[in-house]
């Protein structure tokens, strides 16, 4: 079972301590084909467990809005799949993606529909839960993270690492571990259900692309993925910004432009072909992909608006219509800093770091988020791994621990216990080279600290009753603790983006000289 | 499960791998279960609520005690705690096809945890290895999809019984004979199917540590006699107490139960059962006037017809005869010269020669011989190559364990993960002149230097034959699985198993040859 990683110098003193040699002596493809095929096997037991909303009637669950896509895009004409009518109740698990989910859906409900025509009938299948309908809708997530997320994956390792020297090529398994196990991904995809690693994995493929050079490419995957999830909006500001500094660098900055603009329209005019014989039908299309009446916040996610209103009721407060300025203007002042380093200074390595700056700063600020977002500063975060661990490491406990509380209410306490272990393992595999800067005691102290208290609230959600007046007291706290820590780390990657640049304009000077 | 950080950068490798599988069992828990669990589960509650003298004799579930003592005390052990998580898990009658998560969760979590002994021994037994030997032979077994299969998903204790087993085994290679009869015998109270390499360890005991002349060689094997005594005194003592020893013995040999399990495992008998069908075809082609047989070969109890239509029955008395011949040659090499770097392969070769000719075999026995093997698979390229393909049959034989489609991908992608494993160790390992020289072919181990067909340079590969077989078990999966279905619907749906184990028997068979000849050919 198993494979993963590593690498190491010889920090041990046994001449053969390159234990990973025999995967990694092959080349990326057989350490890939390795590891991906023990993240096949994680995701697969997973996926046994309980869905979101399983057997909880009336309105289940993302599970079932998944299914209920389905059941919408193969029974009507494409025209009607955004609009209410007496077919289609937009009140019930309404279609709130773009156009790629819903083409996602039609592809899948057909293959539903061929081995189980019952699981996917308009109207009388609202809430179909089965043996076999569960494994359907399983292998379609499987299959879209097999034909999307992993080639992606294996096409980001292979531009990444190919202008590296050897030396740093040994960490390269683990880095492949890191991004293919990565636990919050796999749970909310395997286990509570949804398609992230569609959109992500559109995304991990643009980054791939313009660590190729491919901006053209680049920039159609990341219009894929921003017309799979409008999420993926988090990351435009990095993409934008990095892709206008370098076209502003080449000899015809006007002409580069264009072409990449045109590129994207072309993509999103492909994308919304269906419902472009109107504006009231785009417009249409984009007003549900804009739930502005679902309120600023919702549920108990570890963001500014919502852990601040325990102080601010914002939402009683202010108008919806004031707190979308409130949060756009937010929004922009905070990944605004890291965008315009981008464009001055558009180098492969600060992309990465503008691309998680500015996916916090949506995550912390924008209109709207769920906790489930915090997937997409992980992601970036996750390519990072190898330069920053401390930093993916920290993310990940802290993102888990954001979503316990929902994967809690899934029943996946036990995937989740598992999947926070098999992180821990797969982080600290033996033969792994160790990181000189985790070595301080002070900062080992403080870690040690705020794991055990991580620790202990885990334990006190499960086994404490809150009080009465305050139901929702553990997962206040968990919120707050959660967003100290991504607002340290986003602080911290700022800085670091903004350390990156000032040691490029050196390097550049000192060319010049 | 959350360990923290440091502890972790602590931990010795081992425990990684272990914990690692761990992980992954801990994944597994919701999967499919057999009948095993609710067997095992039967087991508590009896052992919870009966006093020890009803035990074997209790008929409250079909699903009656039939393992040896030292399993029922340890269910015993086990069933402490399972009533202080969920009493009604260990009440006798309102227990009975029981299932709540809690239960489900104590009896998956007993299975993991039990496996510490499998990891305490493959430990012992691979402390002189260098570090890439030690990290292959750990992820042959911990990481092995067979006990993946059986243990975490079907639910048995087989990881725990076997690290009994290599325990034992890693005493002997020590030389320490005592203990590793001792753990030996011990085994053998826990499961007596492990009893057939028992003239295997009677030979190598018997030559090995009782000798040194009449006196000394006397005093030794009385010294080994009262341990062993001791062992089955201490396990059976009770029982014969109470007068129970008869019932035990009824309960634990049931040969009632017909020649094949209900899942033909892919040993001999599948052979013979295919030959006496095909001559009976033949004959009533031919005219003669044969009678269709009334019995099955699965099931048993069925008096004295004889399910065989042709040739002549086969009696639990055949099986045990045969299994003796065939474990002669390896007891002349044992009595002749002792050697304890052979007593693994001598002993696994006795379980091969068990599974292949013995009565009423389960598909499960196969791990009793791949496991142990694991051990020797990095010994030579000629090792490693015959390891590849057995543990890949074998795997591939407890598919139909699970025939659930949930479990499918499942099953599947742990055997290819585990292929692939072995494929890049294997050959990283022994690839001739390149990467791997300086592990493979520095001569510390005396033993390659004094077995004849060691060529320390070889590679690892697998030839056209190998090939060609491997090949296809992937056509007869494809056949079983999508092509079946399709041509023939629902009608002979036994057909794709029975190929499965004819299929699987060619592989077994060829692996038993070739451990037959390595041990006759060596020195």
């Amino acid at each position: 079972m198993e494979k993963k990683k590593k690498l190491n110098q010889p920090t041990k003193s046994e001449p053969e301590s390159d234990i990973w040699a025999f995967l990694t002596c092959r080349g990326t493809k057989s350490t890939f084909v390795c590891i991906s095929l023990f993240a096949l096997v994680v995701r697969l037991a997973v996926a046994i467990h309980p869905y979101s909303g399983a057997a909880t009637p009336p309105k289940f669950g993302d599970y079932e809005a998944q299914r209920h896509w389905m059941e919408i895009t193969i029974n009507l004409p494409v025209k009607e799949w955004y609009r209410n009518s007496s077919t289609n109740d937009l009140s019930y698990w309404g279609l709130d993606y773009p156009p790629l989910t819903a083409y996602q859906s039609y592809l899948h409900g057909l293959l539903l529909k061929f081995f189980d025509p019952s699981s996917v009938s308009l109207f009388t299948s609202r809430g179909y839960e089965s043996y076999i309908g569960k494994l359907l809708m399983r292998w379609t997530v499987l299959s879209s993270d097999l034909l999307i997320f992993f080639p992606a994956v294996l096409y980001f390792v292979t531009a990444y690492y190919s202008k590296k020297p050897i030396g740093e090529k040994s960490s390269m398994a683990w880095h492949i571990a890191m991004v293919l196990l990565n636990p919050c991904l796999i749970l909310i995809d395997h286990g509570h259900f949804q398609y992230n690693c569609i959109s992500l994995g559109l995304t991990i493929a643009a980054v791939a692309a313009i660590f190729s050079d491919r901006d053209l490419v680049g920039s159609v995957f990341f219009s894929l993925a921003l017309n799979h999830k409008q999420m993926s909006a988090y990351y435009a500001p990095a993409f934008f910004g990095y892709l206008l500094g370098k076209c502003l660098r080449r000899r015809n900055p006007a002409f580069e432009i264009s072409k990449l603009g045109l590129v994207v329209l072309g993509t999103f005019a492909i994308v919304w072909l269906p419902y472009l014989y109107s504006a009231d039908a785009s417009l249409e299309v984009l007003s549900r992909l804009a739930p502005f009446e679902r309120g600023i916040y919702e549920d108990y996610v570890a963001n500014f608006w919502c852990t601040t209103s325990i102080l601010v009721k914002w939402k009683r407060l202010f108008a919806t219509q004031l707190l979308k300025l409130l949060s756009l203007a937010a929004t922009i002042s905070t990944f605004l800093p890291s965008m315009i380093q981008l464009i001055l200074l558009p180098t492969k390595q600060s992309f990465l770091y503008g691309m998680l700056n500015c996916s916090f700063s949506f995550y912390l600020f924008s209109f709207q988020v769920h906790e489930k977002s915090i997937l997409l500063p992980l992601l970036p975060a996750s390519l990072l791994a190898v330069e920053e661990p401390f930093i993916f490491r920290w993310l990940i406990y802290y993102a888990l621990l954001s979503m316990f509380p929902l994967l809690r209410r899934d029943d996946l306490i036990l995937p989740y216990i598992a999947l926070y272990g098999l992180f821990v393992l797969l982080y600290y595999a033996p033969g792994r080279r160790t990181d000189t800067r985790e070595n301080n005691f002070f900062g080992s102290t403080l870690q040690s600290l705020l794991l055990t208290s991580s620790l202990i609230l885990h334990i006190i959600y499960m086994t404490v009753t809150p009080p009465e007046k305050y139901p929702f007291l553990s997962e206040a706290i968990i919120m707050l603790f959660s967003f100290s820590q991504f607002v340290l780390i986003s602080i911290y990657s700022n800085s670091k983006q903004c350390a990156l640049s000032k040691q490029d304009q050196v390097d550049i000077k000192k060319k010049s000289l | 499960m959350k360990k923290s950080p440091k502890n972790n950068q602590r931990i010795s490798d081992i425990w990684w791998f272990a914990l690692v599988a761990a992980a992954l069992k801990l994944l597994l828990i919701p999967a499919y279960r057999s009948t095993d669990f609710e067997v095992h589960r039967h087991w508590l509650a009896l052992t919870h609520s009966l006093p020890l003298y009803h035990w074997y004799s209790d008929t409250t579930s079909p699903w009656t005690l039939d393992y040896p003592p030292f399993f029922a005390y340890f269910e015993k052990f086990l069933s402490f705690f399972a009533s202080l998580v969920d009493p009604t898990m260990t009440n006798l009658h309102e227990g009975l096809n029981y299932v709540s998560p809690l239960a489900i969760l104590f009896q998956r979590l007993s299975v993991i945890f039990s496996d510490v002994v499998l990891i305490y021994s493959i430990r012992k037994l691979s402390k002189d290895l260098k570090k890439t030997e030690k990290f292959l032979t750990w992820a042959l077994i911990i990481w092995s999809p067979g006990l993946f299969i059986v243990d975490h998903m079907h639910f048995q204790y087989n990881g725990f019984l076997l690290g009994m087993l290599l325990l034992s085994l890693s005493y002997l290679e020590e030389g320490r004979d005592v203990m590793g009869g001792f753990v030996f015998a011990v085994l053998l109270c826990f499961k007596h199917l492990f009893a057939v390499a028992a003239p295997v360890y009677f030979v190598y005991l018997f030559r090995h540590y009782c000798n040194g002349g009449i006196v000394k060689g006397f005093g030794r094997l009385v010294v080994m006699g009262s341990v062993v005594l001791g062992v089955f005194a201490a396990a059976y003592g009770p029982f014969a107490y109470y007068g129970q020893i008869q019932q035990v013995f009824h309960r634990m040999f049931p040969f009632g139960r017909g020649l094949c399990h209900a899942y033909w495992a892919p040993n001999f008998w599948v052979f013979y059962i295919i030959l006496d069908k095909l001559l009976a075809f033949l004959s009533v082609k031919l005219g003669f006037n044969i009678q269709a047989p009334t019995a099955s070969f699965t099931g048993g109890l069925v008096g004295d017809s004889s399910p065989f239509a042709v040739l002549p029955t086969i009696t639990p008395l055949v099986t045990f005869i045969t299994v003796l011949i065939a474990i002669t040659p390896c007891l002349i090499k044992a009595w002749r010269d002792p050697q304890p770097r052979m007593v693994t392969r001598w002993v696994a070769y006795a379980y091969t020669c068990g599974f292949l000719f013995g009565w009423h075999v389960h598909e499960k026995a196969s791990l009793h011989f791949v496991i142990p093997l694991s051990i020797t698979a990095l010994k030579s390229a000629e090792d490693a190559k015959h390891y590849f393909f057995l543990s890949m049959v074998s795997c591939y034989s407890l598919f139909p364990l699970l025939f659930e489609a949930q479990e499918y991908p499942i099953k599947v992608s742990l055997l290819l993960l585990h292929a692939v494993l072995m494929w890049f160790g294997f050959s990283s390992h022994f690839s001739g002149s390149k990467v791997g020289k300086a592990s493979s072919s520095v001569p510390e181990k005396d033993d390659k230097l004094r077995s004849p067909n060691i060529d320390r340079n070889a590679k690892f590969v697998v030839g056209w034959c190998g090939k060609a077989y491997l090949f296809g078990l992937f056509v007869v999966e494809i056949w079983g699985q999508f092509l079946h279905p399709l041509i023939f619907g629902n009608r002979l749906p036994f057909f794709p198993l029975m190929m499965i184990s004819i299929y699987c028997a060619l592989g077994m068979t060829y692996s038993w040859i070739w451990q037959l000849r390595y041990i006759a050919k060596s020195r």
